[in-house]
């Protein structure tokens, strides 16, 4: 039944509006059309005849898969699973991602030509990322640039050696950088993280844009990966893209050996690679080669503008102005992600490419980095950094605040993400300074660079490594190669960014080599408050994830710990509500905190709040005792009196204890008294009655007791039985049937009694048989005893009841018998005894046996039908009819003689009495008691 | 020896007697002998009645076929011993060979009874039946029409009596039914109430007769303990 919300009228479960005021009502069930049958509502079919209920139009089709869905290509590296993008989509999102994309790479994008099928199957063939195919290069080594003014130097370098990236590629990576290799050994689960974690817009363009000389199994898996659009990065229109170098132009760049990866590094000509492969000159103050600065200039001449424009401002005198500029040029995401430098204490560690330049909105492209040497003393940028990675402001600070290595950094998702870059994008101001050492360096560059000696131990696609955060915020300055002093921070730069305590000391080989394998570290960066809620917890002192408090953070940003514990989560309110307050002595608890008795949450977010959940009125609870009182509050739900009082019932009947002494199998049950009187004067009467008929009824009382009836009356049987018995003659065989138990045998003497009286004098042969086991022996006990008795060959017990009977009555000894006596309590044994003999006179003719019975009282009035027929000739049916008998032959009184039946007469109307008064009471008790 | 049995059985009896007082233990000991000494005894009579009139006569034939015949039927009398078994894997095959001869008792039996029966029972008695209805003075009487009433009496009797057994009617099924059960249902009321009018008067001699036999039964033990008590007194007192 549904209740309408209106009225409250009960509906029934399908009716759709209400009976009575005919709101609508909400269906719960839906009645077949066919059987009638109710459903739940949200069945399509019956459930009764499996008939439709709902529509097929008006059900929503699963969706099925086109069969033509065009596949997303797998990465061509085992084990690295960038996030990828079909081609499809990604020129379906051209248009979006372009309008907030910055202006160079706008530029970038238009350039871009909408890939075709030749240049999908190009891609699919040898699976060359799109960006990279646009500038002109191929997974295949071929260089194809649409324009080649576009293309770089530096990643015009070479010719790319790899295979193709197809789909069925899953060699292993042939000739990956160890950093990258790493990535590719590790798990795969962590890889997507990190490639999430690392998106395009995260990762330095001369990363992003590199892997000319990368194999097809170095290259990163996403090979039609585009660059995701962000605020920060602005895309150039055609005209403004950077021309890179033709492969006529192209002219190697000088990068030392352990700077760059060595994808980058054997791209280079080997002139190159032969002058980078001289030691870099990590100091402060080394001039960088003259070699190397011409060499980059000559590779600026054909960087794009906008990689140019970075250049040129760091091959100025830096000066705090000009490097003020500089980081006021840059772009907000890259001033943001800009690391402080810090002295390195681990110079072990060649110095990366110190140089990053990222390019800002409107900004020309930065130089490229250079081997320049370092402008300050602290900051020190190594001739083989590129101008723009030099840009990088890594301004010192104390040396405690070196990077060891150890901290780990949190994912790049959460590090560095485009809200957080558009959040400070406001509030940075960033310079650009050389980084001249690689102490200078930012650290994820310097994580880079210790990946590619170390395979093992660095994360898929880390690019930061662990960062500790500094108190001084990190500027961002430009710097030129020449080594001009490095500009302090200043206090523009965001508070996120001070917080990464960028280490002075360039991470160890062994540092990194103890980093967990699982994640790199990466800069701590300022996260918005709603993002620092849900940080994960600071993680232990093995450098997993590290958060250190810092000063300068925003106000009501997270603070996490540092590891050893758990992060304080933030308790929603509605649980804070229950956490217990003070409470006075004597002052019973709100009612708020009234809950079932559970117990309190020793320790957690949730300590001291005991079980939220709600107490339920009649759940009975725990009541305690003194020792021990309950453990909360009790409640007192409102029970009525009745159910209280027949709980104290059943208490009460549960608590005593049951009797012992009282076997219940064997203790009879407690009669009323009345009745037990009852027995006692029954009983009395009895034995009073026979007792007194023996010595106090005097004799004639008892004869004139006696029916005047004669034997003819009383017994009509008796005549005939006398009659037929004195037929009998000397030599006449008579059979005795003794048919009865010892429980009748004191009646049943007395009736055979005088049978046999006057079978003896008739002398006639006896033959005493019995369907009974019990029987002959009884025959033994009759007195008199048969005077010429005969017995059966073997056993006069005759087996079989009928058939023994039957079988009795064909043999000789019976073929010779002129009468039956049978002597009964069995009806039944009796009317054996009457149905054989029937058929067997009838099968005798000429010499009927005459049947003559003696039964008890209780059996005459059961057997009288063949009493009263003319089977029978004769009869006695109980003590009377035999004294009867008696006195019909005139032999006497037999034994006991008249005072037997006087007896029997008193104890006969005793009875009736009884009955009487019996009969009278049930009346009286019947109507009273209803 | 006779008063010695005079005294067990008086015991005995006295013992039966405490019944009247409540059950006790004595009245059970004294059951269970009466009980225990029957069967005892119906036990020992089968057992030799079997051994000697079944085995020794089946076995002392000198007509070897005559003997076969008995040897087989004693063997039919063993599988009969079968059927004490209970129903299992192994027995379950062996006990159907004792249906064999509980059929041919079956219908032996059946046989027999059913051809006394009718020629012992049914015939006769209702020929008694109907031999009441005579003019002729029978049973004593000698008024012809009492004779006659008597006779329609027990005639009538018989057949409403046997009638009343099979009368089924319907109880107050309600309105609409009225007529019918006024019409249909009301001689079959009337023969069915007859017959079990008839029924309680036959049942009530049938209990006039046990009570004459137990108060019999109980006359003649207290007879038996008053003559064994005259006697002892005429021991006792000489």
């Amino acid at each position: 039944m549904i209740r309408c919300p209106a009225c409250g009228t009960q509906n029934q479960d399908d009716r759709r509006a209400c009976r009575v005021c005919g709101t609508a009502l909400p269906q719960t069930k839906l009645r077949c059309p066919k059987c009638g049958a109710l459903n739940s509502v949200g069945n399509l079919f019956c459930d009764q005849c499996n008939t439709r209920l709902v529509h097929a139009e008006d059900t929503i089709p699963p969706e099925e898969p086109e069969s033509g869905e065009e596949e997303f290509p797998t990465s061509a590296v085992k084990g690295i699973s960038l996030p990828s993008r079909l081609p499809s989509d990604i020129a379906e999102d051209d248009e979006s991602a372009s309008d907030s994309l910055p202006d160079w790479l706008s530029g970038l994008m238009d350039d871009v030509q909408p890939l075709d099928d030749a240049a999908e199957d190009e891609t699919e063939e040898t699976g060359t990322p799109s960006w990279l195919l646009d500038a002109g290069l191929d997974m295949t080594g071929n260089i194809e640039p649409q324009d080649p003014d576009e293309i770089p130097d530096w990643l015009r370098a070479g010719s790319v050696e790899s295979d193709a990236l197809t789909d069925e590629s899953e060699d292993e990576p042939k000739a990956l950088p160890d950093w990258l290799a790493a990535m590719a050994e590790e798990s795969e689960p962590s890889l997507p993280e990190a490639d999430d974690a690392y998106p395009d817009e995260t990762l330095p363009d001369w990363l992003r844009g590199a892997g000319n000389d990368r194999s097809a199994d170095e290259m990163p898996a996403t090979a039609d990966r585009e660059p995701v659009a962000d605020a920060h990065y602005e895309i150039v229109a055609d005209d403004e893209a950077p021309v890179g170098p033709t492969e006529d132009d192209k002219e190697p760049l000088i990068f030392s050996e352990s700077e760059l990866p060595d994808w980058l590094f054997e791209s280079q000509p080997e002139a190159s690679q032969a002058a980078a492969r001289q030691p870099a000159s990590p100091s402060a103050g080394d001039e960088p080669a003259d070699d190397a600065i011409d060499e980059m200039d000559n590779a600026d001449a054909a960087l794009p503008d906008w990689l140019l424009e970075l250049s040129d401002d760091t091959v100025e005198d830096v000066t705090e102005d000009t490097a003020e500029e500089a980081i006021e040029a840059l772009p907000s995401w890259l001033t943001e992600l800009a690391p402080e430098v810090r002295e390195a204490e681990a110079p072990d560690i060649a110095p990366a490419a110190d140089r990053i330049l990222m390019p800002d909105d409107g900004d020309e492209a930065v130089r490229l980095p250079t081997d320049e040497a370092p402008s300050t003393p602290d900051v020190q940028v190594s001739d083989d950094v590129p101008d723009w990675l030099a840009g990088l402001d890594l301004a010192r600070t104390a040396p405690d605040d070196s990077f060891t290595g150890d901290q780990s950094i949190p994912a790049p998702s959460e590090a560095a993400t485009g809200d957080i870059l558009e959040e400070e994008e406001a509030t940075a101001e960033p310079t650009w300074e050389r980084l001249t050492s690689s102490d200078e360096e930012p650290a994820w560059l310097r994580g880079l660079r210790a990946g590619e000696e170390t395979t093992e131990d660095t994360a898929a696609g880390s690019v930061f490594l662990d960062l500790e955060p500094t108190e001084a915020p990190v500027a961002f300055v430009e710097d030129d190669l020449s080594g001009t002093q490095p500009i302090e921070a200043t206090d523009e730069i965001p508070a996120w960014l001070r917080d990464l305590d960028v280490g002075a000391s360039e991470p160890s080989v062994d540092d990194v080599d103890t980093h967990d394998t699982a994640t790199p570290p990466l800069a701590r960066a300022e996260l918005p408050p709603w993002l620092e809620e849900l940080a994960p917890p600071e993680a232990d002192d093995t450098g997993a994830s590290g958060f250190e408090i810092h000063e300068g953070a925003e106000e009501g940003a997270r603070q996490p710990r540092v590891s050893g514990s758990l992060t304080p989560a933030d308790i929603p309110d509605w649980i804070e509500q229950l956490r217990p307050g003070p409470q006075e002595e004597g002052q019973p608890l709100p009612r708020r905190q009234m809950v079932l008795p559970t117990p309190a949450e020793p320790e957690g977010p949730l300590q001291g709040i005991p079980g939220v959940l709600p107490s339920h009125a009649m759940v009975d609870m725990a009541t305690g005792t003194d020792e021990e009182p309950a453990p909360g509050p009790v409640l007192a739900p409102p029970l009525p009196e009745s159910v209280i009082a027949q709980a104290q019932l059943w208490q009460q009947l549960l608590e005593q204890p049951r009797s012992v002494e009282r076997p219940v199998a064997q203790q009879r049950p407690q009669r009323a008294p009345h009745l037990r009187v009852m027995r006692w004067i029954v009983a009395a009467i009895l034995v009073i009655g026979i007792l007194a008929a023996f010595w106090l009824v005097p004799e004639g009382l008892v004869r004139s007791l006696q029916p005047p009836l004669s034997a003819a009356q009383g017994a009509p049987g008796t005549t005939a039985l006398v009659e037929g018995l004195d037929r009998l003659g000397p030599g006449d065989t008579v059979i005795l049937a003794v048919e009865y138990t010892p429980a009748y045998a004191d009646e049943m003497s007395q009736i055979a009694a005088p049978l046999l009286e006057h079978l003896n004098t008739r002398d006639v042969e006896v033959l005493i048989v019995s369907t009974l086991p019990e029987g002959t022996g009884l025959s033994y006990a009759l007195t008199p005893q048969p005077r010429n008795r005969q017995t059966l060959t073997g056993s006069d017990y005759l087996a079989g009841n009928a058939s023994g009977i039957a079988a009795f009555l064909n043999r000789s000894e019976a073929e010779t018998a002129r009468q039956l006596i049978i002597l009964a309590s069995d009806p039944q044994r009796f009317g054996w005894w009457i149905e054989q003999t029937t058929l067997h006179n009838q099968r005798r003719a000429d010499a009927e046996m005459v049947i003559s019975a003696g039964v008890s009282a209780a059996t005459g009035p059961l057997v009288t039908p063949y009493l009263r027929s003319d089977i029978v000739t004769g009869w006695i049916a109980g003590f009377p009819q035999a004294a009867m008998y008696r006195d019909a032959r005139g032999s006497g009184t037999g034994v006991g003689g008249t005072s037997l039946l006087g007896i029997l007469t008193l104890a006969h109307w005793a009875v009736a009495a009884l009955l009487l008064v019996a009969w009278i009471a049930n009346l009286i008790n019947k109507k009273g008691g209803g | 020896m006779d008063l010695l049995g005079l005294i067990i059985g008086a015991v005995l009896t006295l013992m039966i007697f405490s019944y009247l007082l409540r059950d006790n233990q004595l009245y059970r000991w004294a059951l269970a002998l009466l009980v225990g000494t029957a069967s005892g005894y119906a036990m020992a009579i089968a057992v030799r009645f079997v051994m000697n009139e079944w085995i020794s006569l089946a076995l002392s034939e000198p007509n070897t076929s005559v003997r076969m015949i008995y040897i087989g039927v004693l063997l039919m009398g063993c599988l009969m011993l079968l059927k004490g078994f209970t129903p299992t894997r192994f027995t379950g095959l062996i006990m159907t060979l004792s249906n064999i001869p509980l059929g041919y008792l079956v219908g032996v039996g059946a046989a027999v009874a059913v051809s006394g029966a009718l020629m012992g029972t049914l015939i006769p008695q209702v020929l008694t039946t109907g031999a009441e209805l005579t003019m002729n003075g029978v049973n004593g009487l000698s008024d012809g029409w009492l004779t006659l009433v008597q006779g329609i009496v027990i005639a009538l009797s018989t057949i409403i009596t046997l009638l009343s057994f099979s009368m089924n009617y319907k109880r107050g099924a309600g309105t609409g039914q009225e007529g019918g059960r006024r019409r249909g249902d009301r001689w079959k009321r009337t023969c069915r109430g007859v017959g079990q009018a008839i029924i309680a008067i036959a049942l009530g001699t049938a209990f006039a007769g046990t009570i004459t036999t137990a108060l019999t039964a109980l006359m003649m033990r207290l007879w038996y303990l008053a003559d064994l008590l005259s006697r002892w007194t005429v021991l006792i007192g000489g």
